[in-house]
Formats: C-alpha cells, structure tokens, sequence
C-alpha cells in the first residue's frame, strides 16, 4: 500500500523531469494559464495534420509510464503470492473490486501529480496568473485523463491475465496506436470524414483535450471514458468469475 | 466437522485430460495423502479443491455446499500450493501480518506465535527474497496454519525441508489432527505420506486409487 503510493507519486518527478527543457526554453510570456496548460499537456497544436496527431498524442507520455508502473497491478496477485489472499476472500469479486478501487485511487494520485505539475510549470512561466477558466480546463482534464489511464491500465492488466504478463502492455498499445492511426486517416479519407461517429468514439481523439476545447466535447469525453471504465470493470470481473487462478503462465510457456 | 465430497471431477486444459473422473469424500479429523510422479495431477487436483480451477465437469461439495455455485472458496482453508510463495519484498511477518488483515480473525501475537511454531524468528528483519528455500517454505506453512483453519491443503509442504524441517512438519500436523483439522497432503515423496497419513491415494495420469 505504502509502496504503491510512492509509486503513484512518481508521477511529479516524471513530469517535471519530461518537462524540464520546455521550461527552460520558456521565455516569459503574458499567455493564459490555461492555454500553456494545455500546450505543456499535448506539446503541439490543436490542428490535426499527421505532425499534431503525433504530437499531441506523445503528450500523453506520462499515462504510457503509469500503465507500466501499474500495468501487472492485478496480474500480479493473481499469479503468485496473492494467491493465499485470494483463497481467503468470500469470494474472487472482493478480490477484484478491491483491486479495482485501489488502481482506481492510484491513478487519481497519479494524473492528480501530473496534472498538478504541469499547471504549476504553466503559471511559472506566464505573467498571468491562474485563473477560473485555468481551474476548469484542470478538472476537465483531471476527470478525462484519470478515467482513460485507468481503463487503459485495467485493459492491460486483464490482457496480462489473459494471454501473459509480456502480452498485456503489448497488446493494448499496439490498439493505441492502431487507433490513433485510424484518427490520422479520419482526416485523409472523405469516406472515413463521413462517418464522424467513428472519430467521436475513438478513444485516442477523446484523450487528447486540446483537439476541441468546446464544452460539449469535453462532457462528452468524460461521459465517454466513465462508460467505456464501467464496462471494463465488468468485463474484468466476469472474465476473473470464470478463469482458472494461477495456471496462466503453464499454459503460456507451453 | 467438515466434509469434503468430490463427484466426477474431471479437468480438461486444450484437449488435455489432467484429471479424469475423481470421486473422494473427506471428513474432519483425518489425514488424507497423496503421492504420484510429478505431473500425475496433484497439484491441479489441491487446486481445484481449494476453489482456484473451474472443473470441466462434475463438483466439489463443501459441507453440502456446492464449490463455484454457493460459496467461492473452502471456508476457513489453510493453503499451500506448489511454488506459490509469498511476497519477496516483504518480511516474513509483513506478508503473514497482510494476509491476516483480510479476515481480521487473529492478532499480531498470534501470528508471531506461528512463526516461531514452524521453527522462525518472529523478529526477523530480512525479507524473504533472502530468506533459503527451507525457511520460504516454513513462512508459508506460517501462513496455511496462522488462523487454525478447519482444512488444511498441503501441496508438497516439505519442499526444500532438510530432516529436521520435515520432522517439525509431521509433529505440527500429528497436532493439527488431534485439534480435529481435516488435512490433505500431496507429495512425490511416498515417506512423507506413510508417516503421517490415515487415507492413501496414488495419483496415475489424472487417475486415482486408494492405496492398501
Ligand atoms: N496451465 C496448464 N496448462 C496445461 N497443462 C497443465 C497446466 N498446468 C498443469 N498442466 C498439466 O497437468 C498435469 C498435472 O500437473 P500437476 O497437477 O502440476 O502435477 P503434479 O502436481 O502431480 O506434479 C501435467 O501433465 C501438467 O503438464
Ligand atoms: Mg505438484
């Protein structure tokens, strides 16, 4: 428990250390807060030429750590030790839920640190100082990018169970960037442009908060990765109901 | 008093048949061994009664209570599987003192008690990453018989155990017994069985018999 918040405290050394040469390359402007928030966050334009698409997206570089941080979370416990935890629980869904709060509370404290971070690196380096649509865009973005790293890190964790420790991370960020390809092409192909939901529900393009800062988007991202965490959840805990604890790696290495 | 019935079990894992058409029942105050080469189905078969394996047909009934359907797990188990161990990072009583935590059933002076029952100092500060294998395996006996379970599943317990680790094995189980566990001994080694157990069973390919 103690380990596991220091852990998930790692995430403000990580971003000061990912953001240090910004900050030193900063001259001080008279820029808004909450517009440099979001340029430190996705380092690039709102545009979405290939260029900005990559950019924005090797923003999120500070989730990609905390999903290997925590990305054996679950696995873990399942495969070795935890085994004797697991025997003494009434029944696997305590197991699971506990698990799943504790990731959850981690990944609060994880983008919490982040984001915390990055807005105080954006109010050093601008005149202005922060203000009510700063304070908003953080929640916003808190809410976003709490829920996406936590579905993220649970999907890799149930690939993990599933197929194997090395294949949990693997899997699911090769569906990353799968998809983040699929919002570069959106852009290219008039038959893609057409079908506007396929962007709308790509969880890569309702990640990245600065591709559209309107109101509408953001709720509808926050709606989206809540939905997209609960079914995770239930996946995860029906997919625990019905396997077999502690012989994945045998069937693996076989 | 707890019964443990085993209709049809059978365990099938990719078209292999790991254990075919188990049928046992065992109760309270006994000590039930099993022996059979490594790979006969053992430790599937502990694993399976502890609740941890789906059977591919038929069922384990605790106290009339059917295993995957009315209850999760044994209630009140004592564990060990093969090459399951604990939390390298963690003392010896850190990772028992965790494991106590779920059911909140006994205290700090109760678990160190344990310890020093299999043969450990309570008091060590070293964490079981450098613990040798005979003491890996006493802190997980530490941690099967800390809450005087009613049922005691013991895949291979003398594992890594020189002789004297293996004779304070069998005079720690004659003491279970008597306070009226119900054991389960699984072992490659036919002595460690012949000394300790009342029910003998020989595991073949997935197959049981009872032995004479
Ligand atoms: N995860 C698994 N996938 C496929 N086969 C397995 C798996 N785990 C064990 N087995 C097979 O099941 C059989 C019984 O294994 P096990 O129960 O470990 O035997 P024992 O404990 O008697 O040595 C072996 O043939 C083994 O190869
Ligand atoms: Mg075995």
């Amino acid at each position: 428990m103690k380990k596991n918040l220091m852990k998930a405290l790692l995430a403000i050394p990580v971003t000061l250390v990912h953001h240090i040469m910004e900050l030193h390359n900063y001259q001080a402007t008279h820029a808004p807060v909450a517009e440099l928030f979001m340029e430190h966050l996705f380092s690039g334009s709102p545009s979405r030429t290939t260029d900005d698409i990559v950019m924005n997206v090797i923003g999120l570089f500070e989730i990609l750590i905390f999903n290997l941080i925590f990305g054996t979370f679950l696995y873990h416990d399942l495969n070795t030790n935890g085994i004797y935890a697991i025997a003494r629980q009434k029944g696997r869904h305590t197991w699971y839920f506990r698990k799943v709060a504790e990731l959850f509370l981690y990944t609060v404290i994880w983008v919490s640190g982040y984001l915390t971070s990055v807005l105080l690196l954006s109010s050093y380096t601008t005149s202005l100082s922060i203000d009510s649509v700063a304070v908003t865009m953080f929640v916003t973005t808190l809410i976003i990018l709490t829920f996406f790293a936590f579905v993220i890190t649970l999907l890799i964790n149930l690939c993990a169970i599933r197929f194997g420790s090395n294949f949990g991370f693997v899997i699911v960020y090769l569906a990353l960037i799968l998809l983040t390809g699929l919002a570069i092409i959106n852009e290219k192909i008039p038959f893609l442009k057409n079908l506007p939901l396929l962007l709308k529900l790509n969880p890569m393009a309702n990640a990245v908060v600065n591709w559209d800062l309107s109101g509408s988007k953001t709720l509808f991202a926050c709606i989206y990765f809540f939905a997209f965490s609960l079914l995770a959840v239930l996946i995860g805990l029906r997919y625990i109901a019905k396997m077999d604890i502690g012989i994945q790696d045998r069937e693996n290495s076989q | 008093m707890y019964t443990i019935e085993i209709r049809n079990l059978c365990k099938t894992i990719k078209n292999a048949v790991i254990l075919e058409d188990i049928n046992l029942k065992l109760e309270s105050g006994n000590v039930y061994g099993f022996v059979g080469k490594n790979g006969s189905g053992k430790t599937m078969l502990f694993r399976s009664l502890a609740g941890l394996v789906h059977p591919t047909s038929g069922e384990v009934v605790i106290n009339g209570k059917i295993l995957h359907k009315d209850i999760a797990f044994v209630e009140n188990l004592g564990l060990i599987i093969e090459n399951v161990g604990l939390y390298p990072e963690f003392t010896g009583f850190k990772n028992l003192k965790l494991l106590a935590k779920i059911n909140n059933k006994i205290n700090d002076e109760q678990i160190k008690a344990t310890i020093a029952r299999v043969g450990l100092d309570p008091e060590d500060k070293r964490t079981v990453k450098k613990y040798s294998l005979g003491m890996r395996q006493r802190i997980v006996l530490a941690q099967a018989l800390m809450e005087s379970p009613d049922v005691l599943l013991l895949d291979e317990p003398t594992n890594g155990l020189d002789e004297a680790g293996t004779e304070l094995i069998r005079s720690i189980l004659r003491e279970e017994v008597k306070r009226g566990a119900l054991i389960a001994i699984a072992s490659h080694d036919k002595e460690d069985i012949a000394f300790l157990c009342d029910t003998k069973y020989k595991m073949t390919a997935g197959r049981l018999e009872e032995m004479a």
